[in-house]
Formats: structure tokens, C-alpha cells, sequence
């Protein structure tokens, strides 16, 4: 997995590459905490993530919860298996997936 | 129809087993009292909740939802058994996560789950158990070898080499994948048998079992006697000179006989012309300290210097050869169980061959496992190119595979597994770093 920072003032575009699973999601985690400051707009351009797990799911709502203190949270581009994943766990009621 | 739902949700929560089903929108549409307390819910809480509300009210257990992704990711059904941590305990559940069907349509994702904590604590606590009992039977094992190593530092070389070159060869053979084709995964058992096939030897008289030459021990008796009736007939001559050539005829036939009885004593084969003469040799009348005469050698000296091949008589042949029976014997005082329990039979049929002529119970072809027949091919290997016995010269490994391809073409080892055998060459190794 591999992730892309692009950062206009207040607003950060992270697009990730690859898996988001078990082994790869600390990594998300740990990009997360040290980069939310001030932000107010954070973006996830999913369009190359192939696969994401629970453990990824978890990382996503620890970012939900953060963002809902200080501004927005959106996710793009996610394909057909990952919107499944988004339904079927209810994810789609607490994330703004576009 | 107001008693038929009646009915089913009456079923449904005095189940044992805790369901869950999604829709495809994330809610849960239905679900059993079971479900809610193995998940540590209040009852009929979860109906509407999805996921994603569970994860964010609890954070351990993300494995049983992953086994819902899983299923969803895969199509297909998930089983499995996770821990799953509750407030105060860690419970076990068995999960089947499936597609709910209409038809040929999906409507849903059914999770069922069942409490089997106390079954797993069960397994897990045989399972330590079992593994105590192998530890045991290991240490039962390092004492056997420590007490054959303080016997006989070969033998204990002996065993250990065996054990490197099968470890090593059964490594080799695993990584052509064709292991799982002639043996079990599990090879601890059959390494144990080649620990325990010697054990018997414990048993045999170290004055046989390491005897360096034809004569061992007896070759001291025999000097001494020869040197006894050097003196008597070098005192026999100083008071009989007339006799001087008559008594130094006798002292050059004495000599004669001995460089025969000591060169025959050490050399690896002995020709019938030689036998002929030690037997010759044994009837020379030697004076004792007292005067008296006697023959130069014993029946049973003369039994043991005419040996033909090696060092052992007929009867310490046989004494030798128990040492098989023996290890079945003593194996058979031990209870090996479940994957272990043919390990006595393995150990103790490492001198039987394929043709009926091994012993000791002469079995033939089929009846000898796969198991056996490396062992014996790795304990003749090993026999033969070892450099610490005391009874004989090693010979290199060409040389030993020579003699072993010579066994296999008499019918006597397995040709195939010595093939393998010889391809893996397992003997060059030191550790499994094949």
C-alpha cells in the first residue's frame, strides 16, 4: 500500500494505493495522526484501492470521528467492491462517500 | 399469521445458536436473543443497527466482522472460530458467515454463531496435555541416549549421525513435495525411532558389542602362555643341552604360530588355507609354569581365531543381533500411542531385509514399512562410513553406496529409497540447511 499527500492549506488529499487490510492499515493510521492538524477538508481518493478489511473500516471511522470535531471527510472513487463492503457494514450512513 | 410469527421468533430466541442477518443496506433485519448476549446487547437492541454501529461500540473483535467482509469479498461461506472478547471473559465462538438466498437472488448476509468455549478450553487443555506426554516421552528418550553415549561413545555418534541424515533427507524429500507420498507431516515420530533403535544395545556385554579383534580379551591369556612356554623350553634346553635342536625346533614352530595367531587375530578376512593352519597351530603342545603340557589354543580360542568375516563367533553373533529384540522388548514396556505407536516396530525392524534374510523375525518385502527401510538403509550407511569403530576401518561414502546398490540389486533394501536417499545427499549436511 501506498499513500499520496497532497495538501492545499486547509484541505488534505490522501490517495492510497493498493491494500488496505490488517498488515497495511496501521500504516494508514499512523500517516492519519501525524497530519490532521488544521486540516478541515480531508479527502480519500480510493480509486486504486483494490481491497479494504475490517481493520481498515476501523481506520476510517477513527477519521470520521476526528474530522467531525474540525471539519468534513469524503471518500472518492471507491470501486464496485468496496462499495459493497461500505453497504453492506452501514458504513455508507456515517461516511460521504462521492 | 399473528401466531406463525409468534412461532418463529419463539424459535428463534430458545436457539442455542446466535443469528444475525444483514440486509444488503447494512441494517441488521433480524436477529436471535442468543445473538445479542453473545454480543453483549441487551435483547431486540440490535434490529436496525448495522456494522459499522457495532464496531464503534465495540473495538476488540474486529475478526468477526472481518469474517463478514470475508464472505462478502469471496462470495462464498465462511466458517471459522474466533475468540471473541466480552467485558469480563474471552469466549470461543464457531461462526458461519453465508449469503442469505431468495431463490437464485441475495437478499442478505446470515451470521450464525455458537458459544463452544467450553469444548475449545477442552481441546485446548488435551492438547497441552498431549504435548506434556510427548515432552515426556522426549525426555524418556534423552535419558536412553545419555545412558547408550555413557555406554558406548560410537554408538552414541552412531545414533546421532542417523538422526542428522534423516532429518536433512526428510527435509530434502518434503521440498520436492513428495514426503506427505511415503510418510506422515509428522516426522517427530519416526525420528524417535531412530533415537530408540538402538536401545537394546544397552543390554549387550560392551566385551562383544565393541570387541576389536577375533581373540578380544583372549589374545592376553595367549601371549601370556606362549611367553610361559618360551621360558620352560629355554630352561628345558640349559638342562638338557643334548636336546638343544629338538627344543629350538619347538621354540621356532611356537613362534611361527604366534606372528599366525596375531596376524589372523586383526585381519578382515581369513582364507581356508590359514584356518587350516591355525587349526595345526592349536594343537602345539605348550609346557605350563608347572611343566604340564597343553594345546596352544582353547576350543573356544580356536572357534574365535578361525572366524572367516569380522570379529564375532557364531554365538556373540547371535548376543549381537538380540540387540534388536531387546529394543522391541524394552520399547514394548512404554505405551506409544496415536501418531507414535508404530515407532517399537520401526525401531526394532531396522535389521530385517526385504529378501526374508534380516532378523529377527525374517519379514519380507511388504511386511518391512517405508519407515523401516531407511532406517536400515541410513543405519548400514552410517555402519559402514563411520570412523570411530573400534572393530573395523571406515570406508567413504562411494564405497558404502557401492555395497548398499549391491544389497538393493540381491533384493535386500529398497532400491528406490536408496536412490533418493543417495540424490538428496543427506549425509553432507550438517544441519537441516539442505
Amino acid at each position: 500500500m501506498t499513500i499520496e499527500q497532497l495538501k492545499n492549506e486547509e484541505k488534505l488529499t490522501l490517495a492510497v494505493e493498493g491494500r488496505i487490510d490488517t498488515k497495511t492499515a496501521p500504516e494508514l493510521e499512523k500517516t492519519l495522526q501525524g497530519v490532521l492538524d488544521g486540516i478541515k477538508e480531508l479527502i480519500f481518493d480510493f480509486a486504486k484501492v483494490s481491497y479494504i478489511s475490517s481493520a481498515g473500516l476501523r481506520v476510517l471511522m477513527t477519521a470520521q470521528n476526528q474530522m467531525n470535531q474540525q471539519g468534513t471527510m469524503t471518500v472518492l472513487h471507491a470501486n464496485e467492491d468496496l462499495m459493497e463492503i461500505f453497504e453492506i457494514t452501514g458504513f455508507t450512513e456515517i461516511l460521504t462517500i462521492l | 399469521m399473528k401466531n406463525k410469527q409468534f412461532l418463529i421468533d419463539s424459535i428463534l430466541n430458545d436457539m442455542s445458536e446466535g443469528i444475525i442477518v444483514f440486509e444488503f443496506d447494512g441494517k441488521i433485519i433480524l436477529h436471535n436473543r442468543t445473538a445479542a448476549q453473545i454480543l453483549g446487547f441487551p435483547d431486540s437492541s440490535l434490529r436496525d443497527k448495522s456494522i459499522a454501529w457495532l464496531m464503534s461500540a465495540t473495538n476488540a473483535n474486529d475478526e468477526l466482522f472481518q469474517q463478514i467482509l470475508d464472505a462478502v469479498y469471496t462470495k462464498k461461506k465462511v466458517v471459522r472460530t474466533l475468540p471473541f472478547f466480552q467485558e469480563e471473559k474471552t469466549v470461543y465462538l464457531h461462526i458461519t458467515t453465508d449469503f442469505l438466498m431468495n431463490g437464485t437472488e441475495k437478499i442478505g448476509v446470515i451470521t450464525r454463531m455458537s458459544d463452544i468455549t467450553e469444548s475449545t478450553l477442552l481441546f485446548i487443555a488435551n492438547k497441552r496435555l498431549a504435548n506434556q506426554v510427548v515432552d515426556l516421552m522426549n525426555s524418556f528418550v534423552e535419558v536412553m541416549v545419555t545412558a547408550v553415549e555413557e555406554k558406548s561413545a560410537y554408538n552414541a555418534n552412531h545414533t546421532k549421525n542417523m538422526v542428522r541424515y534423516a532429518k536433512n533427507y526428510l527435509t530434502w524429500l518434503d521440498k520436492q513435495g513428495e514426503l506427505q507420498k511415503y510418510t506422515a507431516k509428522n516426522t517427530a515420530p519416526f525420528l524417535m525411532s531412530i533415537w530408540l533403535h538402538d536401545i537394546g544395545k544397552l543390554l549387550i556385554p560392551p566385551q562383544i558389542m565393541d570387541k576389536p579383534t577375533r581373540l578380544g580379551n583372549a589374545v592376553k591369556d595367549i601371549s601370556h602362555r606362549i611367553e610361559t612356554a618360551y621360558l620352560m623350553l629355554k630352561i628345558e634346553m640349559l638342562s638338557h643341552p643334548e636336546q638343544k635342536a629338538e627344543i629350538e625346533m619347538q621354540i621356532k614352530q611356537l613362534e611361527e604360530a604366534e606372528n599366525l595367531i596375531l596376524s589372523a587375530n586383526t585381519a578382515g578376512f581369513l582364507d581356508e588355507s590359514t584356518r587350516q593352519k591355525l587349526k595345526e597351530a592349536a594343537k602345539i603342545q605348550c609346557p605350563d609354569a608347572q611343566g604340564c603340557l597343553h594345546p596352544l589354543l582353547s576350543d573356544s580360542e580356536l572357534e574365535s581365531i578361525t572366524i572367516i568375516r569380522g570379529t564375532l563367533t557364531d554365538e556373540e553373533r547371535k548376543i549381537m543381533e538380540s540387540h534388536v529384540s531387546l529394543t522391541k522388548k524394552l520399547l514394548s514396556k512404554m505405551e506409544f500411542r496415536g501418531e507414535y505407536k508404530p515407532v517399537p516396530l520401526w525401531a526394532a525392524g531396522h535389521h530385517e531385509l526385504l529378501d526374508g534374510s534380516g532378523y529377527p523375525e525374517h519379514l519380507q518385502g511388504n511386511e518391512i514399512p517405508w519407515e523401516t527401510r531407511l532406517l536400515t538403509i541410513i543405519d548400514i550407511y552410517d555402519a559402514l562410513t563411520a570412523e570411530d569403530r573400534p572393530y573395523k576401518p571406515p570406508v567413504p561414502p562411494e564405497k558404502a553406496f557401492a555395497i548398499l546398490r549391491d544389497m538393493a540389486e540381491k533384493g535386500k533394501v529398497d532400491l528406490q529409497i536408496l536412490n533418493s536417499f543417495f540424490e538428496s545427499q543427506a549425509w553432507n549436511y550438517d544441519s537441516q540447511d539442505i
